[in-house]
């Protein structure tokens, strides 16, 4: 216990440092670039007077989907300003489209620049539900169809929004002049890829500091627990997810769940398979290739705790899993936890409960955050 | 021995070798002694290729048998009923119907329906949802075809009802959540896998009594072929036998798309390939023969759905019009020469 406690107060010491270097620029004729660790569809450029933040399509490699200029406001007229989205910093009224990043703004100390909300029912933000019922902050509807008169209503500095892949752009909300902030992060290929973002959205809020400390805190942390798990002499193998009708779709090797087993060390079945997203997969193949995993962690949503009963109900098959005989099945209630709105910028919280699962004797403070025991009633 | 027993007895033998390929081949590559030394009852080299032999791949081939002859006769009978060549199961909104079922349980109800102090969760509830939606459809429109004579009008009643139906799960997925689109999107895609050794018996109950029930009615059938006016003078009452029919064809479909999804074309596109290859509209002989072919398409379909390496899948309703598009291009393009 002690050693894992010096490894983690090393690693953050180590990573600390070495995270302000990394959080170095460099300068050149052309602007100071800031130096990205693990963010890959997004580069930062500071110049005299404002910043250009170019945003890579995640899917047509070489090709930008956004060129953002980040101006102090009252300085969008200066006419040295690149070709691109201006945005005038720090934003006050912002509508964040998903959860995810309203939560995020919650975390930098900016939780009151939220000016509307999409998908109001499946937020877990007791500020946010309360200022929504209080008329402070509004709900424009969803996400995938905004109501744009409530938009233009409450006047936004900036939407953020998460880009699909052939949208076909935003609709009538395009027309209305308020910026679109394209949060591809969700299309980053790792975990802290992801979370470094925060460090752009800091920069949006005028919290660039506090961004660029909670990522360092994130990126230590990350790494003392993985270093921690790479050194664990008992590993279980795991299965993960489970079927939604004929369908399992398991997470792929090089997807944000695979590459966090793999920190995690752990034994997955499906940790060659190089797909970025998911498996579709038949139960006789989960069976065939994953069937004697130790270990079983699925995601699901639902009113109370799942019990074996209900898994065996929903599919008989369930039972053949060795995990399931062993009653080593742990689920994450996604609609009691907020596994979706914290792990994309808080992955360390989801390494956490990898480890303390998959390491019997790694033995970490705190207790499982996501994920329970199913227990049989 | 005449062209049609002889086609007959191929449809069967086809029947027989597409069931063993289905149980044979799958997702997972398990070796043929093996299988054969499951199905005797013996130890195989893997504990749970048992369980995929013998509670994945058998139930679901004989539920493709089972599906695929309900949905066929289904569409046959609805044809003849109505002289419509692109008549199906689905076209008087009981698959529709279905689908609202499962939709207000998966996207409202988050997966679990109570009725008084039954309270039903998962698969059970989802197959609860679709089969009382079809059923309140069936209802729906078995009351109107007693009002309405027209057997156009009636169609077209039942293209609406489709329609309204469509509309409430458009709804429900406009605001459900991504893993509750997801579900219903999954559902949608239709899979044999859905009948469980468990479930087998029931299915298999329902659908092998109305089918028989059906090939009884071949006779009247045959004199609807003539016209209701033809029909009526021979002493067919045409407004019960088309009720009678509706019913039938209502059970079947909601038995099938309760337990596997909607299923596409089957019921469109079998009875065509079997008057064709039959050539007869005689339906003593063309039902049993569309039964069989129904069951024939399905299990072809099911196995084409494993061919992907790799133990993966493709979905079942991406099959289908593989084998249903092409038929029924070909019968506009003959009945335009």
């Amino acid at each position: 216990m002690s050693n894992i406690w010096t490894i983690i107060s090393l690693s953050v010491a180590l990573v600390a440092t070495s995270c302000r270097d990394g959080m170095r620029s460099s300068v050149t004729a052309d602007g100071d670039t800031l130096q990205l660790k693990y963010a890959e569809l997004i580069e930062i450029v500071r110049h005299k007077g404002y910043s250009e933040v170019n945003v890579y399509d995640p899917w047509h490699k070489g090709k930008m989907l956004q060129r953002y200029v980040l101006v102090a406001h009252g300085h969008r007229e200066n006419e040295a300003l690149p070709h691109g989205t201006v945005v005038e910093v720090p934003l006050r009224k912002v509508i964040p489209m998903s959860t995810v990043h309203a939560e995020l703004m919650a975390d930098l100390g900016c939780r009151e620049a939220i000016v509307g909300i999409a998908d109001l029912q499946y937020v877990k933000m007791p500020y946010v539900v309360e200022q929504c019922k209080a008329g402070r902050i509004a709900d424009v509807g969803s996400s995938i169809s905004p109501n744009v008169e409530k938009i233009i209503d409450v006047s936004p500095d900036a939407l953020l929004v998460s880009p699909f892949e052939n949208s076909g752009g935003y609709g009538r909300i395009e027309e209305t002049g308020i910026p679109f902030i394209e949060c591809a992060d969700y299309m980053e290929a790792t975990p802290l890829g992801r979370a470094e973002w925060m460090r752009f959205y800091g920069m949006l809020f005028g919290k660039e500091k506090t961004a660029d400390s909670l990522f360092s805190a994130v990126d230590s942390i990350y790494h003392a627990l993985k270093s921690v798990a790479a050194k664990a002499a008992d590993r279980r193998s795991v299965v993960m997810d489970k079927n939604t009708g004929s369908v399992w779709y398991v997470p792929g090797g090089r997807s944000t769940i695979g590459t966090m087993l793999a920190d995690a060390a752990a034994d997955y079945a499906f940790a060659d398979e190089s797909k970025a997203g998911s498996l579709a997969l038949p139960f006789e193949t989960v069976l065939h290739k994953a069937g004697d995993s130790d270990v079983w962690l699925f995601r699901y949503s639902g009113s109370s705790p799942v019990t074996y009963a209900d898994l065996l109900n929903e599919y008989r098959g369930y039972g053949e899993l060795k995990a399931f005989r062993n009653r080593m099945c742990y689920g994450c209630n996604v609609e009691k936890t907020r596994f979706y709105e914290e792990t994309p910028f808080r992955p360390d919280y989801l390494l956490g409960d990898f480890i303390r699962i998959l390491h019997p004797d790694v033995s970490l403070p705190g207790d499982l955050r996501y994920f329970q025991l199913v227990y049989d009633e | 021995m005449g062209r049609r027993t002889v086609l007959c007895l191929c449809m069967v033998v086809g029947v027989a070798a597409l069931f063993a390929a289905n149980v044979a081949f799958g997702a997972v590559s398990i070796p043929l002694h093996d299988v054969l030394g499951i199905l005797g009852g013996g130890d195989p080299s893997k504990e749970s290729w048992r369980f995929i032999v013998l509670e994945s791949r058998l139930p679901q081939a004989l539920a493709a048998i089972l599906s695929g002859s309900a949905l066929a006769v289904g569409g046959l009978m609805l044809q003849t009923a109505f002289r419509n060549p692109l008549a199906d199961p689905s076209v008087f909104g009981v698959s529709s119907g279905a689908g609202v079922g499962v939709a207000l349980a998966v996207l409202l109800f988050g997966g679990s329906v109570s009725v008084g102090s039954l309270s039903l969760s998962g698969f059970i509830a989802v197959l609860f949802a679709a089969f009382v939606g079809a059923m309140v459809v069936i209802v729906v429109i078995s009351f109107f075809s007693l009002m309405v004579r027209s057997s156009v009008m009636l169609l077209i009643i039942g293209i609406m009802i489709g329609y309204v139906s469509s509309s409430m799960t458009a709804l429900l997925n406009f605001f459900a959540t991504d893993e509750g689109v997801k579900s219903y999107v999954v559902w949608g895609m239709g899979n044999f896998s859905g009948v469980s050794m468990r479930l087998m018996p029931s299915f298999a109950i329902v659908v092998i009594v109305t089918l028989f029930v059906a090939l009884c009615m071949a006779k009247p059938l045959n004199i609807l072929l003539l016209g209701d006016r033809y029909a009526s003078n021979l002493g067919v009452n045409v407004g019960r036998m088309r009720t009678a029919l509706l019913v039938m064809t209502g059970i079947l479909t909601a038995v099938v798309t309760a337990f596997c999804g909607p299923i596409s074309f089957i019921g469109l596109a079998v009875p065509h390939l079997s008057r064709l290859l039959i050539s007869t509209d005689d339906h003593r002989v063309l039902l049993p023969a569309t039964a069989i072919m129904g069951a024939v398409v399905a299990l072809a379909c099911n196995l084409l759905c494993v061919i992907p390496a790799g133990g993966s899948i493709i979905p079942l309703n991406a099959v289908t019009p593989l084998v249903g598009a092409p038929v029924v291009i070909y019968i506009i393009l003959k009945s335009k020469r």
